[in-house]
């Protein structure tokens, strides 16, 4: 497969799987999917899906536009990164396509349904306060349900379906491209930026386009139909003719290092800016804090104590002052645990946050 | 696989690309938009007979049978929505002429061609005959007559004998009517009441404090706040939808068993008469819905007093009504007047289960005859008394007892009078919200 004569041959990454191509003379060799430096030329026995892009969706915003979108999504991050705070992101953004199917299918086929109306009906709510009632009329909204079978010839065009595992993740989490926004593919537009080549065949690609298909059937029967709502969609030997298209889209990857050294992927949407990607605090930039208010809180409690005890001895009423001492020297412990907390706190809840990386790794390894 | 499935039919499709079909709605019965009821063998006019429980013909006995069987509590029900009201049949499905009496503005619907001229709620034969209109709501649903006229004379003869207080030979005495056999317009509701209440409940505590050098017990009511939540089931609750029976009166009479309701057919009306509804549905529910959140918050006051609670304060309830639907019903009523010493009263019988209900005259010598003889011992007992000064005790005793007993003789008469004055009310024209407020 070749893209233009400016670009290597298909390498595969042996850590993440990826299969990609990188322009030649890129300074950086790492894999731009998982940033590990594991590229190894593609063998023989490594098998890679055929396929030529006939579409592209160019970036649509700016390395700096990018770095701007990854600025405000780390700002959320307490305790950053110390590396994220000297500009690493930005040294290590690359710009990558990936390779997405789209399928236009030619469909006849007898259906079943049952479509909605939706109707306002009048209901109250009463409020009984001090001996007396009030009312409120309430209008809700209630969907009369019909039974409705048809047949249908139609074309659904440029369903979208995964070239890559778990694509439609990640074009979930990034608000999805707008494939409106696609042009024939000329190597012009490719701009020195990595290519992610299909892991996926059409077959394999069709198992997640058909329910998207049959969701689009679905929705033009509920027009057909002048319909508020539909359920129960069902087809009965649907014939089709498959048209398939692959189209790159356009992303920004970039990592930092966490605590444990760990590369932490983030991507960036070159189309809509959205990003996506783990963000772990940084327990090293929290402890540094941590220590310097326990360290107060110890001095100031050891310091009320000794002075309680030698005011109790010589003027004891004044031994108040060696409480509020002490006092203070629990705040300062409460100051101490509060950054550690949140940190840990704030990493539990991102590792449950679902991530394309994560799901990348795992079907690929 | 056979397209289209047998029982649909071609539907509308805003796509040219994607036929739709949906399933035939069942048949409507081709029925001519004015029904005449004439005996096909004789041509002699049939009327609906409560023992054939069909139209018959009186002159050759021709017998027709309904078309439809009891539904009972299937009986379809409508939303509150104002498409169904718009989408219902209207008209009474037969030429019918209204009759509206100048006395009391009734206004009753009868058979074409009726020779009737006497208005049945209130027996005046000022009346004037018009034809039926034809755009008020149809009925969906009825009750037949199941009770034949001659079974209710010997009852409401002892209905007219069944307490002392009335004057006597009442009974005799008493011009009867004839009796009107006449379908009244109802509402039935369904909803669920969904309440959630909140209130201070108290208990009630005995307990020992120590005062004055002794100890004593003393009882509390300890308070505190306590929320909790009731749901209730509203099944075919009844409103009238005339104002011409007051609710009072037709509360006696609402032992209606809806499990018998048919699909209205104008034959049950041949050669009855009928009302139209004159409260409307809105007004009818609000009435419905005023006694049903009322009926919520007595349940939610029982919550509240369930287990060890005593007492409630401060309650307050915020209900929730879901699932409302409704039915414009007709069910069947006797109504005759009568007169008793130049005033006229009412009775009011229920068609299906000859309950009585309705205005008796109350005899008030007889009433004040008894309440002398509750005094007068009671009398001796505190002359004896002042003379005895020990026995005065007593005698404070039998006057509060007397007492008691001509406050209980005065409301049973007045239960008994009290609608007779709501009749009075009619006939000068009854405010539909008084009706309303009787609830």
């Amino acid at each position: 497969m070749t893209f233009s004569s400016s670009y290597s041959p298909p390498l595969v990454c042996e850590v993440c799987g990826s299969i990609l191509l990188l322009p030649n003379g890129a300074g950086d060799r790492t894999c731009p999917n998982c940033f590990r430096d594991a590229l190894d030329p593609v063998t023989q026995g490594e098998q890679v899906v055929q396929g030529t892009p006939e579409g592209i969706v160019p970036f649509a915003i700016g390395p700096d536009e990018a770095l701007r979108r990854l600025d405000t999504f780390t700002q959320a991050i307490p305790f950053r990164p110390k590396e994220i705070e000297e500009g690493a992101l930005r040294q290590r953004l690359r710009q990558t396509y990936l390779p997405v199917w789209l399928v236009d299918a030619d469909l006849e086929t007898i259906w079943k349904a049952e479509v909605g109306y939706h109707y306002q009906v009048v209901s109250h709510k009463e409020d009984y306060v001090s001996g007396a009632w009030r009312t409120r009329e309430v209008k809700e909204t209630r969907t009369r349900w019909e039974p409705r079978v048809g047949r249908m010839q139609t074309r659904i065009d440029n369903v979208p379906a995964p070239a890559l595992d778990g694509f439609m993740q990640l074009m979930r989490q990034l608000d999805g491209f707008d494939l409106k926004r696609m042009q024939p593919f000329a190597p012009e537009h490719l701009n020195g930026a990595a290519i992610r080549l299909a892991a996926r065949t059409t077959q394999d690609a069709w198992v997640d386009a058909e329910p998207r298909v049959q969701e689009a059937a679905s929705g033009e029967v509920q027009r057909a139909a002048t319909a508020d709502e539909i359920r129960d969609f069902a087809w009965a030997q649907p014939q089709f003719q498959h048209n398939w298209t692959q189209v790159l889209v356009p992303v920004y990857t970039t990592y930092y290092l966490d605590d444990d050294d760990e590369k932490q992927v983030l991507f960036v949407n070159g189309v809509t800016g959205t990003v996506n990607g783990d963000r772990r605090a940084s327990m090293r930039r929290a402890q540094p804090r941590a220590l310097i208010f326990g360290g107060i809180g110890l001095a100031a409690g050891a310091i009320s104590i000794v002075l309680a005890l030698v005011l109790l001895l010589v003027f004891p009423p004044a031994a108040l002052v060696g409480l509020a001492g002490l006092a203070v020297a629990v705040g300062f412990g409460v100051a101490a645990i509060s950054p550690v907390v949140r940190v840990m706190q704030f990493n539990n809840r991102t590792q449950n946050a679902q991530v394309w990386k994560t799901t990348l790794t795992k079907t690929s390894q | 696989m056979e397209f289209p499935p047998e029982g649909y039919m071609p539907a509308e499709s805003a796509l040219p690309n994607v036929e739709i079909y949906k399933p035939i709605p069942p048949e409507e019965e081709e029925r001519p938009e004015l029904v005449d009821f004439t005996c096909p063998n004789c041509n002699a006019t049939t009327a609906y007979s409560i023992a054939a429980g069909g139209l018959e013909c009186s002159n050759c006995g021709y017998y027709e049978p309904p078309e439809h069987t009891a539904v009972g509590k299937q009986a379809e029900e409508f939303e509150f929505k104002v498409e169904v009201i718009e989408r219902a049949a209207h008209g009474w499905g037969e030429k019918r002429t209204d009759l509206t009496c100048s006395s009391c503005q009734a206004v009753t619907t009868l058979p074409h061609g009726s020779l009737t001229h006497t208005c049945p709620f209130c027996g005046s034969s000022a009346v004037v005959q018009t034809e039926a209109k034809q755009d008020a709501l149809r009925p969906r649903f009825l009750i037949p007559f199941s009770v034949e006229e001659a079974e209710l004379y010997p009852k409401v003869e002892a209905w007219l004998g069944s307490s002392w207080m009335l004057p006597g030979k009442l009974q005799n005495a008493a011009k009867m009517g004839l009796f009107n056999r006449i379908y009244l317009p109802f509402w039935t509701f369904d909803s669920r009441a969904s309440a959630a209440w909140r209130a201070e409940v108290g208990y009630v505590e005995t307990e020992r404090y120590f005062d004055d050098g002794e100890w004593k017990t003393r009882t509390v009511t300890k308070w505190r706040w306590e929320t909790g939540s009731v749901q209730r089931t509203f099944d075919d609750y009844l409103i009238t939808g005339t104002t011409h029976v007051t609710q009072a009166i037709l509360e006696t009479i609402r032992d209606f068993d809806m499990s018998k309701l048919v699909p209205y057919e104008p034959k049950y009306l041949a050669g009855i008469n009928a009302q139209a509804y004159e409260i409307a549905l809105e007004q009818a529910w609000e009435a419905g819905r005023t006694a049903m959140r009322e009926a919520t918050r007595k349940a939610c006051e029982q919550d509240a007093l369930a287990g060890e609670a005593d007492k409630v304060r401060n309650m307050t309830v915020t209900l929730d009504f879901s699932g409302e639907s409704w039915r414009y019903v007709l069910l069947p009523v006797y109504l005759a007047t009568y007169n008793y010493n130049d005033e006229t009263y009412q009775i009011v019988v229920n068609g299906q289960t000859a309950t009585i209900g309705g205005t008796r005259p109350v005899d008030w010598a007889k009433v004040i005859a008894v309440s002398a003889v509750l005094f007068v011992p009671a009398f001796l007992l505190g002359v004896i008394g002042l003379l005895l000064p020990p026995l005065l005790c007593v005698a404070g005793l039998a006057f509060m007892a007397a007492i008691a007993g001509v406050v209980a003789l005065l409301s049973t008469a007045w239960s008994i009078i009290d609608p007779a004055r709501e009749k009075k009310n009619m006939l000068e024209g009854m405010n539909v919200n008084d009706v309303f407020k009787q609830l």
